[in-house]
């Protein structure tokens, strides 16, 4: 297949997922330093449905309040603005895709803990090393893989041939994906992102984020931690189908640049560190499935 | 998205109230953070925060037996007591207990057998192939190598001279490694087939076959020994798991040192998972895997 047979036939999908509206307005919100609780306490109530969902998971084990939290505004004090905002992100964009039974080969849920691991390590590297400001670090990282849901729904076999591939000949997978499609995920999330009109960073992370250094030179830091956020949550062991991956950190031109006015780096207590990250976020994605019966979707 | 809930809940009143009589023996995310920071530069082994149960119940037996009545008065020894060394070997004792089992961490024995091994082998030009196993007690680890090594050499293990070295400090231990009799206990992460493989049950008994045994010798060797670790040489793994943690910092250096004097260009050192060698070599390359990290010696 040519990538023009892929960009041609992607062109006249008709239903593309579409990333849900309060999402949206949410990806943007999380980008202003100055948003206020009101706001977002608004923002979530203005869709009920999606409203309830973040109140089922605010009140479950995961948070630990001994008392029941019944509104919105309440939990937006408590666990603070950022906080309900990018739950709700991670709750839309959850329903939005929900597990697709039978089809062994492409785990959604899989895929969303390796997606929302990668999130939550991309913002613990910017509070640990980053210079500020990237606020849409988490996001960058949930959206980034975006691409691969796009190959799973309009070029299945394609990407059963891809994995195949990848997993025989232990080459990456966009190596893979260059063979069969001519493009990559990279490439096809790239595009869908814009096509949802994300802000540019965050287009920047989907497009960029196996090759850092390519990113427009405004972007390059925040897609160098998403870069490094998917290699850690990786090696956690997230991820999936049994990727064939083995990497080490100094040998990433990315990581060397991320790191040189940082001096030496602990690696592996980040490594250890990145992984409780991870396992929070992981039991996160088990929580919100489970809070959003599928047939509950509205 | 989780990273800061910790703190929120810590502000937030309504959260979470711990109550009940056993409040005065719970361990708080505060001094669990406190304590593992210390476990961790004392012993360079990591306690992730999902392990705290572990820790805490570990520590629990350690304030019974020392008669303390409080996790911070615990603390406070570890960290001010001029005897506090005892103290460590002690608490590690208790995180360590029943640690030693066949098959180990089954994500490194995944590693080692499924990626480290098939290379090592593909690069020899001579076919001679030897392993250290470093603090190897009764001899789970060095019997499950030469098991891993059997698996992936197949029938081709007739032309390959293979050495797999088991050494510890303890004569008592090696005695038990040397007879080669488990219960079952310690075949628990095994996976069955290779139970079936290379055991002969009898009764509750499960003894090793002599295919493994013969791949397998051992030494009565203190790893801080230089004299005797320099006789090691031309090793292409050496696992030495969990075992570092009962040295001090110069101790581990010197020991992770002879582990790279022993090891042949292109040859992979195995520690604890969670253990780290931050601040104590920076000679070993370190290579990630899903869930396992590993150190290799450049060629």
């Amino acid at each position: 297949m040519k990538a023009e047979e892929v960009w041609a036939k992607l062109e006249k999908v008709e239903d593309l997922p579409t990333l849900p509206q309060v999402a949206s307005r949410v990806v943007r919100m999380a980008v202003d330093p100055n948003v206020s609780l009101r706001q977002v306490g608004y923002i979530v109530e203005s869709d009920p449905a999606l409203a309830f969902k973040v109140l089922k998971v605010v009140n479950s084990a995961f948070y630990g309040f001994s008392r029941k939290i019944g509104s919105v505004p309440l939990a937006v004090n408590l666990l603070g603005p950022r906080e309900v905002l990018l739950l709700t992100l991670s709750v839309s964009v959850f329903s939005a895709f929900p597990p697709v039974p039978g089809k062994p080969t492409f785990d959604r849920e899989a895929f969303w803990r390796h997606s929302i691991g990668c999130g939550a390590v991309a913002r613990a590297l910017e509070e640990r090393f980053g210079k500020g400001g990237y606020e849409e670090l988490f996001s960058g990282g949930l959206l980034h893989d975006i691409g691969k849901i796009l190959l799973d729904q309009y070029f299945h076999l394609e990407l059963l041939e891809v994995l195949d591939i990848s997993r025989r000949e232990r080459v990456p997978m966009e190596e893979a994906e260059l063979r069969v499609l001519g493009t990559t995920h990279e490439e096809i999330g790239g595009w869908l992102a814009e096509r949802w009109q994300l802000p540019e960073g965050l287009v920047a992370c989907v497009r960029y984020h196996h090759r850092p250094s390519e990113a427009p030179s405004e972007y390059r830091e925040e897609v160098t931690i998403v870069h490094i956020a998917d290699l850690l949550a990786k090696a956690s062991g997230t991820g999936f189908g049994r990727n064939e991956l083995r990497f080490s950190l100094m040998d990433d031109a990315a990581w060397r640049r991320f790191i040189e006015d940082l001096g030496e780096v602990d690696i592996e207590r980040l490594t250890f560190e990145m992984e409780d990250e991870i396992k929070r976020a992981e039991a996160f994605v088990e929580l919100s499935m489970e809070g959003i019966p599928r047939e509950e979707s509205c | 998205m989780l990273s800061r809930l910790h703190d929120k809940e810590k502000k937030a009143p309504e959260a979470r109230t711990l109550g009940g009589p056993s409040q005065r023996l719970q361990l708080s995310d505060e001094l669990f953070i406190q304590l593992r920071d210390l476990i961790y530069e004392r012993s360079g082994i990591f306690f992730n925060i999902s392990k705290k149960y572990l820790l805490e119940s570990r520590v629990k037996n350690r304030l019974k037996a020392l008669g303390l009545e409080k996790f911070e008065d615990y603390y406070y020894l570890l960290k001010y007591s001029p005897d506090s060394g005892k103290e460590f070997r002690a608490l590690f004792d208790e995180i360590t207990i029943n640690e030693t089992s066949f098959y180990r961490n089954p994500p490194q024995m995944e590693v080692f057998q499924g990626y480290l091994l098939p290379e090592v082998l593909k690069a020899k030009k001579i076919k001679s192939l030897k392993l250290w196993s470093a603090g190897c007690s009764t001899g789970e680890e060095p019997y499950t190598l030469a098991i891993l090594i059997l698996e992936v050499l197949g029938p081709r293990i007739s032309q390959w001279f293979v050495d797999v070295l088991g050494v510890d400090i303890s004569q008592a231990a090696l005695e038990k490694a040397i007879k080669g009799e488990y219960g079952e206990y310690t075949l628990r992460n095994m996976p069955p087939e290779l139970i079936r493989k290379y055991f002969v049950k009898e009764g509750p008994i499960y003894k090793i076959k002599d295919e493994v045994k013969k791949l397998v010798r051992f030494e009565a060797i203190n790893l801080l020994d230089r004299n005797q670790t320099s006789k090691i040489r031309g090793m292409d793994f050496v696992f030495c798991r969990n075992v570092l943690i009962y040295f001090d910092v110069e101790a581990r250096k010197r020991v992770v040192a002879s582990f790279y004097d022993s090891l042949n260009p292109g040859g992979y050192l195995f520690i604890g998972h969670s253990e780290s060698l931050h601040g104590i070599s920076r000679a070993f390359k370190l290579i990630h895997f899903p869930k396992v990290i590993v150190y290799k010696k450049e060629g």
